[in-house]
């Protein structure tokens, strides 16, 4: 026997399932103002119909209840009948037969288990043609002989008519909440040492992963938490550019996140939460080249990021400004296959045909001297390059300037200067400063 | 000796067609090895970082790339002028740390997953150059024998001796300006313009091409 519960008025996310939860831990949950519930264990129906009316009204939801021998029977009633309805087997259509013919183009969830009625556009056909032969509600379509409806509608058809008449039955889905996939524990005595600590986090880790794995998920966040002697909490976050539950990897992730940021004291209590989401999944062609292995690829720049500072690792991306050397660092993301083949735009593509001149850039632009004749540079050093040189050629000013609207206002006249050791740099007058910078050598 | 090469040395013009120029890109490009160490070396303005672009560019159309920028030399414009996929580049700046440059470039051969990797030390100074040790280019050597990757290695002058398989030696051929000849002290403050440069490759080892290459390299902002 199934329990349907069905709130007439909107309430809170998750009222309905705490209110199913109290008479059955097998809920099925429908939709947020609908959920089935299993209540076969429970004798005196009635009574339990009443006790959960009873509790709705505590708990100031308006609900219908109805119970059935069939789940989608018991929805139907209690979305088309007031208060408690207790069906029983061989008077289905004394409670249902009145629902109009439109009740069968709603979405139940029996009609989106079986393939032959999850075509809403079939359904409302059938239903149309329904109308046009005067039938009006579940127990009119419910008369016709079956045959005829077969030879008329096909299977979809029967289908339907068994639905009208209480009698299409499916297993219940039990909505199963997932669990909170952490793990956590505590030291005996505090730990200092890495390399103690390492065998923990192994442990740890291969837990949650099988957990996860268990539940047919993959690993998108890890979450770091230790309880630190005389020091406050430490806490890591990893975000991972794409799920993963491959335990190895995420253990060399998460040791060489804690190598780039050792905690400040030692450890008492280390504990591992991990936020998951549906595992990737990707088909490859047969002609295209191989993508790389992104989990290798993660750990080799995680460890990049442990020498050399995880900013200093990314895709350079260039900021919608004026302003001179303006970009910005973002995650590096292995392309997939897919976009590594891409055909590049016709003006791409003749930018990577011709060789263009690059500039070599100088971070932070070096302080320069220049000697001037006639308001132009005849001759530049600076220390910072261990350059000293005549001016052979030059080419300029542009002036340029921007971001006079704030702090980091800049103005400045660029010059293209050849020295007579035969390179040619870029150098600028920096209006704001009144002072000299080399800012890269082209190449 | 190419067609538009001998043009350039009989001083009939200073430009090779594009078409040409573009063919004989390609043929260098496509000539460069997988699994070893390239060397790509020459002193400033002569070229070795727009060639670098432009391969990092053709590489970057079928896999990701990489570059090691020991001193962080890379400017982003002139690499999207070159025609980089910057969604497909890893730019590891290393802040002038030989030591972890050295390393990181040893992981990302070791990891396998990128078309080219380029090590640029081009602006390191010969006491730091000479501080770097053989074993470690013997390390990136054995790193770069395992898989397809193409490796370049940028220098003012070679350090990596006999570890690199094949060396491209750039030599600077010249400077072009809009205004020739003009007199920088008599002639009024106009602004002439600097278009770019021609240079010249010379591939010293091993010989694959019968003869060296020069190409002219434009100046994005005036292109």
């Amino acid at each position: 026997m199934f329990a349907s519960i069905y709130n007439k008025k909107l309430a809170e996310a998750g009222a309905l399932e705490s209110l199913a939860s109290l008479f059955s831990p097998l809920i099925e949950r429908v939709a947020a103002d609908k959920v089935i519930l299993d209540v076969a264990g429970l004798t005196l129906k009635e009574e339990v119909g009443e006790t959960i009316l009873r509790s709705a009204e505590e708990a100031g939801l308006k609900i219908n209840v109805a119970i059935a021998a069939n789940p989608d029977l018991s929805l139907c009633a209690a979305m088309h009948i007031d208060g408690l309805t207790v069906i029983t087997a061989g008077k289905e259509l004394e409670f249902i037969g009145n629902v109009s013919l439109d009740a069968l183009g709603f979405s139940f969830p029996a009609f989106e288990m079986n393939l032959l009625l999850y075509n809403f556009k079939r359904r409302l056909e059938i239903i149309d043609m329904l109308k046009r032969w005067g039938l009006s509600n579940f127990r009119d379509f419910a008369m016709l002989p079956e045959v005829s409806v077969c030879e008329r509608f096909g299977r979809e058809g029967v289908l339907l008519q068994r639905f009208a008449q209480g009698r299409l039955t499916r297993p219940l889905l039990v909505s199963k909440p997932e669990p909170l996939f952490e793990e956590s524990m505590e030291f005996d005595y505090p730990i200092d040492s890495l390399a103690l600590l390492s065998p923990v986090i192994d442990k740890l880790i291969g837990k949650v992963c099988s957990l996860v794995k268990s539940y047919a998920r993959a690993v998108q966040e890890i979450r770091l938490r230790m309880k630190l002697e005389d020091r406050p909490d430490y806490h890591r976050t990893i975000s991972l550019p794409f799920p993963m539950v491959n335990e190895r990897t995420l253990f060399k992730l998460l040791m060489l996140n804690i190598e780039s940021h050792p905690p400040a004291s030692a450890i008492l209590q280390v504990g591992i939460a991990v936020s998951v989401t549906r595992p990737r999944s990707t088909q490859n062609e047969l002609f295209e080249r191989a993508a790389p292995e992104p989990e290798k690829l993660e750990i080799t720049l995680a460890r990049i990021a442990t020498l050399v500072g995880p900013d200093n690792v990314g895709s350079p991306k260039l900021l919608d400004t004026h302003r001179p050397d303006a970009f910005c660092m973002e995650r590096f993301k292995a392309p997939s296959p897919r976009s590594t083949t891409k055909k590049l735009s016709e003006g791409r593509a003749l930018a990577a045909d011709r060789l263009r001149l690059a500039i070599r850039m100088f971070r932070p632009p070096v302080l320069a001297m220049v000697e001037e004749s006639s308001g132009l540079p005849v001759s530049l050093s600076a220390r910072g390059l261990d350059l000293n040189g005549k001016v052979e050629k030059l080419a300029g000013p542009w002036r340029s300037s921007g971001d006079w609207w704030n702090e980091i206002a800049w103005e400045r006249e660029e010059w293209d200067i050849a020295l007579n050791n035969g390179a040619v740099y870029r150098v600028y007058f920096d209006l704001r400063r009144s002072a000299w910078f080399v800012e890269g050598v082209y190449d | 000796m190419s067609s538009g090469a001998a043009a350039v040395l009989n001083g009939s013009t200073h430009f090779l067609s594009t078409k040409t120029e573009t063919n004989e890109l390609n043929r260098l490009l496509r000539a460069l090895p997988t699994g070893a160490i390239t060397l790509v070396s020459g002193y400033a303005s002569c070229g070795k970082t727009a060639l670098m672009l432009a391969a990092l560019a053709k590489a970057s159309r079928e896999a990701p790339v990489a570059l090691v920028d020991t001193n962080e030399r890379l400017d982003i414009h002139s690499a999207v002028e070159a025609g980089v996929d910057l969604d497909k580049l890893l730019w590891v700046r290393c802040s002038g740390a030989v030591e972890h440059a050295m390393k990181a470039a040893e992981l990302l051969l070791r990891c396998g997953s990128f078309g080219m990797v380029v090590f640029d030390i081009a602006d390191l100074s010969p006491r730091q150059l000479g501080g770097i040790p053989s074993a470690c280019w013997m390390r990136l050597r054995r790193a770069v024998e395992k898989n397809r990757t193409i490796f370049l290695v940028l220098e003012q002058i070679s350090s990596t001796g006999s570890f690199s398989t094949a060396v491209l030696k750039l030599n600077n051929q010249g400077l072009r300006w809009a205004e020739k000849n003009r007199d920088l002290y008599t002639e009024p403050r106009e602004s002439s313009l600097f278009q770019g440069l021609t240079f010249s490759i010379e591939h010293r080892k091993p010989r694959i091409f019968s003869n060296d290459f020069r190409f002219n390299a434009i100046v994005d902002k005036f292109s």
